[in-house]
């Protein structure tokens, strides 16, 4: 049997004292800020989670920045291709374009051929429009205006949009295909990953990029008329005003406004499916939206299992180890005085 | 025959030794919480019949002489205080190491007040600041952050990864300052003293006395030596003439079982202290390996305690370096500092991968710098016109001075933005019609590499590029930067168990020596009880010798005359 002696007490009952004391100074701890760890090295395991944990919500804010962002810019976009849509609609009612017959006189055709002007103008300048300091319809390009006119020729960031020819360089030609399916790829959450071959998957990722000439038009028909809305009226207007000072608009005339206007009528079509696309993109954004706010909850759950206690746990906790302070104090009281010297007499 | 006064002796004898006990009660009983105080006991002995030996034989009723007090002796295991001292080495090792491990976990963690409510939130700094630099990069897509923003940001946590780089290299100075200040000092000054001890308690005991304070002292001194390095004591018994014999101590440096270290010879290799001569640590560092010379890369220096032959002078003027090597130090505090400050872990694997040492400064530093570097990487890597030219983002300092993007220059200390990162050099679209016409299709294609490789790519991150490397990390590089810390926490977490059974077994080891040596006052309160009836006793003893001799001196003859 191991001999027991004062002085091995004393310093068992301190240790133990002490022991108790720092647990019962951590339980109060917990008690008071609920943490489940203050340095990794506390609890490696919560650390890890919790630093994951932080990870996704950061995350997870990112694509709730982008969504509600986005949202804004879409929104405002779908706001403006309804205004375009409806001076398009004014364009072609019985006061403009469908006032265009054989019998009107020079003086209506200027005043037709103005308003048509000044509508094409008012489209350039819709379509011309920023967002949060960003032109919203220059494709992957939104620091530069993206339509200019330039006489009565429109140009999209420096690309006729009928010929595809520089502004600056009229020899060369781009291709407006390419310029037309600009795409910018914005990370909403939906998991993006790339091909095999490192091009990214579409599925993946959220395409914000509207380039202008999509929604107005751009290139010719096979006629040889341009598909583009803004081109379309200067046309429409230029065949107006170039007529000789009749009375009545000749009929080669009258063919070619009505040619245009029916491939104004399908570009309108266009823009109109365009503006419809960007609804259900909203609708879609919204609905991303609602699940990014639930994946946040779910996250903040976890955050609040993995980085801190319970407060019943944590009060429970205190109340326990204070508890054992206490009695600890209470034997201390009970047997260090005591040793047969007490005893004698 | 016995002599008419022979009982009055035993009975003197028998008083003597119960005050002699009695003295040593009190002496034990006042020092029962003195530091390093070994009970002693008398010792004691009964005086055989005189006539033993002699050339008459006697028979019949022989008595004893009584009682001899012999000495005073302490109740002391050596056992134990091997035991105690080469456990004292492990545990000095242990919280050593826990020490500087739990100091460095502060450089990558810091508490915050979290905004959502009034709870701190433990923030990992470098893995907070990374995620940062991707919400921004997330959000240039959208607008909502520049270019500057990003360039800031990713300023931000270059900056994080060289303070962090510098805290470590500063933990690893003052560690070394630590170990050169206090540890080498403390220990020169503690074999110093023992030496001295030793020279005073054989003065002592060849003169008679046995010293027994001086010896608690010396005990308490070997205890605390043991702390900074492991040591094996031993006694030897030399004459020192005239009939006197005294316990001549040596003390040389001991493996984790608490063995000497032997050379070929089979004989101590490394003597600490010899009798009244002692020897000396010294520390110095240079950039060489300790066991093959060669140089190895800065800042890494490595640290070596050098050991200087036994001198008795205090001039500091040594005979020969015993020749330690730093692998000769096995446990204590200097063996922890060592560790500390020397070894890399996985990084000093040679070329068969095996990993022989432990995780010191060295491992963190040189994973933050593997982790900055794949990052340096991949961010300058995607940062690329679909023309081919890539602009570098990120830099480090080649051996001249000046900057560059190559990999190797690139560490956590001087990781930074490059200064040709102006607006614009962060690729996106261009205008069509006035440059690269191809470059349309690459509008944000490199935020979206960047996106992509920062957030989901897994990497597996090696110490050395080539066969040789050891994987050090698997997983995404937003892990990586997370691991630094949580892979501390956990090698301090396992340390801090480690810690804790070396500290737990330590205070076993000492209750055990304490249940031989200390003083129990219930022991004491029997003794003083019973020492003091056996002086009663022999008092008693001798007043009815006196009556005796009363009798036989004064009365003899007049007996019954009534």
């Amino acid at each position: 049997m191991i001999r027991i002696t004062n002085h091995m007490m004393m310093n068992n009952y301190t240790k133990n004292v002490s022991d108790a004391f720092a647990s019962a100074n951590k339980a109060m701890e917990h008690a008071i800020d609920y943490r489940r760890f203050d340095e990794p090295s506390d609890d490696p395991l919560a650390a890890s989670q919790t630093f994951d944990v932080h990870w996704m919500l950061s995350l997870n804010d990112n694509y709730s920045t982008n969504v509600s962002n986005l949202t804004g810019i879409m929104t405002t976009a779908d706001k403006l291709l309804q205004n375009v849509d409806t001076l398009l609609t004014n364009a072609d009612t019985g006061n403009v374009l469908q006032s265009i017959n054989g019998t009107i006189n020079s003086d209506n055709r200027k005043i037709i051929a103005n308003q048509l002007v000044n509508i094409r103008n008012e489209i350039v300048s819709q379509m011309n429009s920023q967002y949060a300091g960003g032109y919203m319809f220059g494709g992957s390009n939104d620091t530069d205006t993206p339509f200019k006119m330039v006489g009565d020729q429109l140009y999209y960031r420096g690309v006729n949009v009928d010929t595809g020819k520089l502004k600056d360089d009229p020899s060369k030609t781009f291709d407006l295909d390419k310029l037309a399916n600009e795409t910018t790829y914005v990370d909403i959450g939906l998991g993006m990953k790339y091909n095999d071959d490192d091009t990214i998957d579409k599925q993946s990722v959220f395409n914000s990029s509207m380039p202008g000439i999509a929604y107005l038009g751009y290139g010719t028909d096979s006629n040889g008329n341009p598909k583009n809305v803004c081109s379309l009226l200067t046309k429409i207007s230029d065949t107006l005003n170039s007529a000789s000072d009749n009375e009545k608009l000749s009929t080669a005339d009258l063919d070619k406004i009505t040619n245009y206007i029916n491939t104004f009528r399908e570009s309108h079509e266009k823009l109109r499916g365009g503006q419809s696309a960007i609804g259900q993109k909203l609708q879609f954004l919204d609905s991303t939206s609602h699940y990014i706010s639930q994946v946040n909850l779910n996250l903040k759950e976890k955050d609040n299992k993995v980085e801190y206690l319970s407060p019943y746990d944590a009060i429970g906790t205190f109340y326990s180890q204070k508890y054992c302070y206490e009695a600890s104090l209470k034997v201390g009281a009970q047997i260090l005085q005591q040793s047969l010297m007490d005893y004698l007499k | 025959m016995s002599s008419t006064f022979d009982g009055l002796y035993i009975a003197r004898s028998g008083v003597q030794a119960s005050r002699a006990s009695l003295n040593i009660s009190g002496q034990n009983i006042t020092n029962s919480e003195t530091d390093g105080y070994t009970r002693q006991k008398v010792d004691q002995s009964s005086i055989p019949p005189s006539e033993y030996g002699g050339f008459w034989a006697t028979s019949g009723a022989v008595c004893g002489g009584g009682v001899s007090t012999d000495s005073v002796s302490q109740q002391r295991d050596k056992f134990l205080d091997g035991e105690y001292r080469t456990q004292n080495a492990k545990s000095g090792e242990s919280s050593g190491i826990l020490n500087a491990l739990n100091s460095m976990e502060t450089i990558f963690t810091s508490a915050t007040t979290a905004t959502s409510s009034s709870a701190s939130a433990v923030i990992n700094v470098l893995s907070n600041e990374f995620s940062n630099l991707v919400s921004m990069l997330e959000n240039f897509t959208t607008g909502k952050s520049s270019e500057s923003n990003i360039r800031e940001e990713a300023k931000l946590l270059a900056t994080d990864l060289n303070t962090a780089a510098k805290s470590l290299n500063t933990i690893r100075e003052q560690q070394y300052s630590d170990l050169s200040q206090y540890g080498v000092g403390k220990a020169n000054d503690l074999m110093e003293n023992i030496a001295s001890l030793n020279q005073r308690i054989k003065e002592a005991e060849v003169a008679g006395a046995p010293a027994l304070e001086l010896k608690d002292e010396r005990n308490s001194m070997l205890d605390k030596l043991s702390n900074y390095v492991g040591i094996h004591v031993k006694y030897t018994k030399e004459d020192a003439g005239g009939g006197r014999k005294y316990d001549k101590l040596s003390v040389s440096l001991a493996d984790n079982d608490g063995n000497a270290i032997t050379g070929e010879d089979g004989k101590p290799a490394y003597t600490l202290i010899d009798e009244n001569t002692f020897s000396k640590f010294s520390i110095a560092r240079d950039g060489n390996d300790d066991a093959t010379g060669t140089a190895t890369s800065s800042p890494f220096k490595i640290t070596h305690i050098k050991l200087s032959g036994l001198s008795k002078d205090g001039g500091h003027t040594f005979g020969t370096d015993q020749g330690l090597k730093n692998s000769g130090i096995i446990s204590g505090t200097f063996s922890g500092y060592l560790k500390l400050l020397n070894e890399s872990g996985e990084y000093d694997a040679k070329s068969d991968g095996i990993t022989t040492t432990d995780r010191g400064i060295g491992f963190y530093s040189q994973l933050l710098s593997t982790v900055a570097r794949s990052f340096a990487g991949k961010m300058n890597g995607d940062n690329i016109t679909a023309g081919g030219v890539q602009n570098n983002l990120f830099c480090g300092y080649a051996s001249d001075g000046t900057e560059s993007p190559d990999a190797k220059n690139i560490t956590a200390e001087s990781i930074h933005v490059a200064s040709t990162w102006t607006d614009g050099k962060l690729i996106k679209s261009k205008n069509a019609g006035t440059s690269d016409s191809d470059n349309t299709d690459a509008s944000y294609t490199n935020i979206d590499h960047m996106i992509s490789d920062l957030k989901d790519a897994e990497l597996s991150l090696k110490t050395h590029d080539g066969e040789s490397g050891i994987v050090v990390f698997k997983g995404t590089l937003q892990k990586a930067f997370a691991s630094i810390a949580t892979m501390l926490g956990e090698d301090a977490n396992s340390l801090e168990v480690k810690d804790t059974s070396n500290t737990n077994i330590l205070s076993n080891v000492d209750n055990k020596r304490q249940s031989v040596s200390s003083v129990s006052l219930d022991d004491e309160a029997v003794n003083i009880v019973k020492y003091g009836q056996a002086l009663n006793a022999s008092s008693r003893f001798m007043t009815a010798v006196d009556e005796c001799l009363q009798t036989i001196i004064n009365n003899m003859g007049l007996a019954g005359r009534g």
